[in-house]
């Protein structure tokens, strides 16, 4: 592991990780919603065209994150996704959510500051 | 060919493709690594272009596995990508495995497969007691 990468992360990359964690849940939720349309409508585009948007900020910022956090904890970060993606599917697609998802996902969080708090 | 094994058959094309994606994390990690000489290099490289058109492969071949892969399964499938980042980033990256980024894997797997599979184990261990 090179010196950059053996210091303590900043809170402002940290900050932009997780703003572009949100955006990527939110890719799954569109690309529901343009299959939602029919094929090739105006609405499918619109979705499909929003989740393309997204996908690209994050690809952007993500490439920058990279330079200045190990790639293992970076990306261990993305399963908040999964907390994400089930308060969109809930409030968005009026998906259900269960006491097991909400359990899981009450293990995945302290999964993720266990990895994040490892690189200190 | 019966539908129980076009699932094996193709959650095993899934793994392949969370391997991919995987693996184009790591290209993605060791462009970020490098200095260029503008922004717009750190984008317009070989290592990166590969990579995301492998994320974009990736992306491609996990669509179509949903038609035979049942979607409370995905997550689980694709939470194989922190075990594979893992030990592709300690063999490539030289990005250590401590003992706290271990814990905090294994309960993130947990998490997923409870938050994929509660109610199905659920059952199955209140159908052993029952």
């Amino acid at each position: 592991m090179d010196n950059k990468n053996k210091k303590k992360f900043d809170i402002k990359t940290f900050a932009v990780l997780h703003f572009i964690l949100l955006l990527y849940s939110f890719v799954g939720v569109f690309m529901k919603l343009a299959f939602k349309n029919e094929f090739l409508s105006l609405g499918f585009f619109l979705f499909a065209g929003l989740a393309v948007l997204f996908l690209g900020i994050y690809a952007l910022l993500w490439q920058q994150v990279l330079k200045k956090m190990p790639l293992t904890v970076a990306f261990t970060n993305k399963a908040i996704c999964i907390v994400w993606g089930m308060l969109w599917g809930a409030l968005i697609l009026g998906d259900t959510i269960t006491w097991y998802k909400i359990l899981g996902s009450l293990i995945v969080f302290p999964g993720v500051v266990l990895v994040v708090s490892s690189n200190e | 060919m019966n539908n129980g094994n076009l699932v094996i058959i193709f959650s095993c094309v899934f793994l392949c493709s969370v391997l991919i994606s995987s693996i184009s994390q790591i290209l993605l990690k060791k462009s970020a690594d490098r200095i260029y000489d503008s922004r717009i290099k750190e984008y317009l490289n070989p290592p990166v272009i590969i990579a995301y058109g492998m994320f974009f492969c990736s992306m491609m071949i996990t669509m179509y596995c949903y038609k035979y892969v049942d979607v409370s399964a995905g997550p689980i499938l694709e939470s194989a990508g922190y075990i594979f980042v893992g030990v592709l980033g300690y063999i490539f990256l030289k990005e250590r495995f401590t003992k706290k980024k271990v814990i905090g894997m294994i309960l993130i797997l947990l998490g997923i497969v409870i938050f994929s599979l509660g109610g199905e184990i659920f059952n199955f261990v209140t159908g052993i007691f029952s």
